[in-house]
């Protein structure tokens, strides 16, 4: 808690002072210092300043002071004995609660809060994972992390709590994640933050840390890919540069974890006070600049409601730059003299623009890449001899304007190919041990509903989702060594023109790539981009860019019609989401979001080789969602599916079959014929049966609608049930296709041997097409829906993704089956 | 009779969970920390991510 929460006559103790530079100095050269006890003389509701007496002395803090010192109280020890909490954060609860909360405070006071902040691709959360054992997603490219994570980890008897903040390139005001960024740093007073800083490309990158000195908070620099930096021959004075700056700078590696620990280990001598080269600078923006920021900081010092834990530096030189949270922060302090420091700011910038004829925030940013080159002219020496690197090799071929796409088509063969070559082995094994299971049950229980729950409902149809496993595993590991190889981002360049001829740019695209492994999180990545307009349209379109969830639907029914040309279906599938993603993309800019974008430069990270740590985290999560998915949606949709198939369980045209087997078994013909006859009748009437059952009823109201496209009841059932998962599709065509073969066959096999009442083939190779398109167009799952109503605001765009997407799915698969129909019809 | 017996018990767990699926699904819309409207999908739902307004 905060000493401030301390009511008249409570004593506390001081666990920490948050805050910055000369308060937190001053605070603590009061007798605010840990373990020291706090007694609160009075705090009258709503009435600055409060009194306290701390070691004998009486001392008044402004509430907004008191708040920024956290202590723990008789009230913490309360609690903590009535709950008996027992962690290592909290001592054992004695029954002495002045030794208690001396205790307590002491551990607190060794809990050290550490954001992490840096240019997106800085390898942030890999630094993160590799220090609190969390398995966050990385990639080699901008906007992984659209959120805030949290870990809790231990190093010599300190505990750390990191919270990894989204990658950015500033702390201006532009994007969400500069906003949330400097929210997090000024309102939630981390104790340290790292800024991690790509050792790579420092120039770029030391421009955030030029601003966190103007915030003047206690840094420490982690010089990461400090290994890419030594390879490539450059010599940086790194520990000169620390000296100038008064930050410390550790070089770490965060993908093999070096550094790691020597970083945390300087992060406490930080806390502590202890490090020797700690102190803050002022960057020098020159007179013109400095004399402004003087004048509107004066201006801001005499106003109280301003936190001290606040740089009013900083203050002045976001107001000088234009920032407009800091303009409606400056606005809404109360009884403020804001009308003064704002007039103040203008008579300023107009002054500077005057004297540099540029405006004020160009002027900062230019003495700001000034102040870098300085530095870096001092410590930075570039390599004399430079080859052309790796990277600008790689470059020249991935990223050519004629070469760069049949490049990139032929990686996406490559990896389809694998997906179905590589596949098919485990695909084969894991499909026996269903049938074996399958066979298992089937003949050691008894007849009954119960058995053909088990049989043609549960193992039917999760067994029949769980074969592909192994293709979506091998989909992913080519999605993350895309990724994390830095690939996707040369991708999305090779992209960029045409993201403009959809009405979007290039950072659509990364969205919109991870679209191909889950929907959900590709919509929400849509974060980074800064354009509502562009961020609405990328959302709407993002489902029709295949998710992984859509791979066994393809797997079943390209391996089933399709096996010769798998791969070159699959790239036509997948190519046609594309295709139609840009024409709805241009047809949504020109009718819905017809704003103008803001312009975008787009980065290209260097080349790395994935580690197969990452690879395999990625893989490992994908693989649990699945099987997760297998023991939730899946299964419950089969059992509905079965359910609603077996039941009534009884039908005129089955008790006329019934019936005519009676009759036909106490005939007298030849036992073979008569067998057949049988065979064929039980035939029939399971197909009535089903055609009769709850979900036959649903699927024949539905099917009139579907029946231009060339599907049947049970396809339209399929695709019914399918808008809870795609993957449903498969489980329900599994339980439905079950009840006509024999239980151990395939269920490819299955659904090409089905025929209608008037014995045609229900499925053909044009149906299967048209039935793949079908399920690549209308939207993946409700989750996909759940998240765009999020993400956009509004409940309208949700039911506006269901609504076009629907109708472009039926639309295109009408087009190809009727076509496909006449063109059939013409040759054949 | 057993298995009609297992089949209903079944068929009621299932109609629980799917209730309690729905029921999930309208109240995440509106809490803040649910920002994947209560799919559980990938891990994002998991780490109980702080809701960022950037809209």
């Amino acid at each position: 808690m905060r000493l401030s929460e301390l009511q008249t006559g409570e004593n506390g103790i001081i666990v920490k002072v948050l805050g910055k530079g000369a308060f937190r100095k001053r605070i603590i050269e009061m007798g605010f210092i840990r373990g020291k006890s706090v007694e609160v003389i009075n705090n009258a509701p709503l009435r600055d300043p409060i009194h306290y007496k701390v070691m004998g002395y009486n001392v008044s803090l402004r509430r907004s002071d008191a708040a920024l010192i956290e202590v723990v109280s008789e009230a913490t020890y309360k609690d903590l004995k009535s709950q008996a909490i027992d962690s290592k954060d909290t001592p054992s609860v004695s029954d002495s609660p002045e030794n208690f909360l001396y205790e307590l405070a002491i551990k607190k006071g060794k809990t050290i809060n550490v954001a992490l902040v840096g240019n997106p691709n800085c390898g942030k959360t890999s630094l993160f994972n590799f220090a609190s054992g969390a398995h966050e997603r990385v990639g080699n490219y901008s906007g992984v992390t659209v959120d805030a994570k949290e870990a809790v980890f231990y190093q010599d008897d300190y505990t750390f709590r990191i919270t990894d903040l989204p990658g950015t390139y500033s702390l201006s005001c532009y994007s969400p994640e500069e906003l949330y960024v400097r929210k997090h740093l000024n309102e939630e007073h981390p104790d340290i933050v790292i800024n991690v800083v790509d050792a790579s490309n420092l120039e770029r990158n030391l421009y955030l840390t030029s601003q966190l000195i103007d915030m003047d908070v206690r840094t420490v620099i982690a010089l990461n890919m400090y290994d890419e930096l030594e390879k490539s021959g450059d010599k940086f004075d790194y520990e000169a540069l620390s000296r100038m700056t008064g930050i410390p700078i550790v070089p770490t590696v965060s993908k093999t974890g070096e550094g790691i620990e020597q970083l945390f280990k300087r992060v406490i001598q930080v806390y502590e006070e202890k490090d020797p080269v700690l102190r803050h600078i002022h960057i020098n923006y020159g007179e013109t600049l400095e004399k402004a920021i003087t004048n509107v900081r004066n201006l801001l010092r005499g106003n109280q409601h301003i936190s001290r834990g606040v740089s009013k530096r900083f203050l002045a030189i976001k107001l000088l730059e234009g920032d407009k949270e800091v303009e409606d922060f400056v606005r809404s302090l109360p009884n403020g003299n804001a009308s003064s420091i704002l007039a103040e700011r203008n008579k300023n910038t107009a002054h500077i623009k005057n004297l540099l004829l540029e405006d004020s925030e160009t002027s900062f940013t230019n003495a700001r890449y000034g102040f870098i080159a300085g530095a870096l002219q001092e410590t930075f020496e570039p390599s004399k001899i430079k080859n052309a690197s790796r990277t600008q090799f790689i470059d020249l071929l991935v990223t050519h304007k004629l070469l760069g796409f049949p490049f990139f088509i032929a990686f996406m063969w490559v990896m389809f190919e694998a997906t179905f070559r590589l596949g098919d082995y485990p695909m084969g094994w894991i499909e026996d041990a269903v049938a074996f299971l399958g066979d298992l049950v089937s003949n050691n229980m008894s007849e009954g509903p119960f058995k053909d729950l088990l049989v043609d409902g549960i193992i039917a149809g999760v067994g029949g989702v769980i074969v592909f496993l192994p293709n979506i595993l091998i989909l992913y590991l080519f999605i993350s060594f895309m990724e994390d190889s830095g690939y996707m981002a040369r991708a999305a360049f090779i992209m960029d023109k045409l993201m403009h001829k959809m009405g979007l740019h290039g950072k659509s695209f990364i969205p919109l790539v991870m679209g191909f492994g889950c929907t959900v999180p590709a919509i929400m990545a849509t974060r980074t981009i800064e354009s509502r307009s562009s961020r609405m349209i990328t959302m709407l379109i993002n489902p029709l860019m295949s998710c992984s969830a859509r791979l066994p639907v393809y797997v079943l029914l390209i391996g089933a019609f399709f096996p010769n040309n798998s791969s070159l279906m699959m790239l036509i599938i997948y190519m046609t989401g594309i295709v139609l993603a840009i024409i709805v993309a241009r047809i949504f800019k020109r009718y819905l979001f017809n704003e103008e974008d803001v312009p975008f430069v787009m980065e290209l990270p260097p080349y790395r080789m994935p580690t197969a740590k990452s690879i395999f985290i990625h893989m490992w999560e994908k693989a649990r969602q699945y099987l997760r998915k297998m023991g939730g949606i899946i299964l419950v949709a089969s059992i509905i599916i079965w359910f609603l198939g077996y039941y009534p369980n009884h039908s005129l045209g089955a008790d006329l079959i019934d019936k005519q087997i009676a009759e036909i078994e106490n005939t007298t013909i030849n036992e073979d014929i008569k067998n057949e006859q049988i065979i064929e009748l039980e035939h029939k009437k399971a197909m009535d049966l089903q055609r009769n059952s709850y979900i036959g009823q649903l699927g024949r109201t539905i099917q009139p609608v579907l029946a231009p496209l060339g599907f049947d009841w049970k396809i339209s059932v399929s695709i019914l049930s399918g808008m809870a998962a795609k993957e449903v599709v498969v489980s329900t065509l599994g339980v439905l296709y079950t009840g006509d073969s024999e239980e151990s066959q395939a269920l490819p096999e299955r659904i090409k041997q089905d025929r209608d009442e008037n014995g045609e083939l229900v499925f053909s190779p044009l149906v299967a097409f048209s039935l793949m398109l079908f399920v690549l167009i209308y939207f993946p799952c409700i989750a996909t829906v759940a998240a765009v109503i999020r993400e956009s605001g509004s409940w309208k765009w949700g039911g506006f993704l269901i609504l076009y997407s629907c109708s472009l799915a039926w639309i295109v698969s009408f087009i190809v089956y009727q076509t496909g129909t006449i063109l059939n019809n013409l040759i054949g | 009779m057993w298995q009609e017996i297992a089949v209903i018990a079944t068929g009621i767990v299932t109609l629980i969970y799917v209730g309690w699926k729905i029921y999930r699904f309208f109240t995440e819309q509106k809490n803040a920390s649910g920002m994947c409207g209560g799919c559980t999908g990938c891990n994002l739902s998991q780490k109980g991510l702080r809701q960022h307004h950037c809209r």
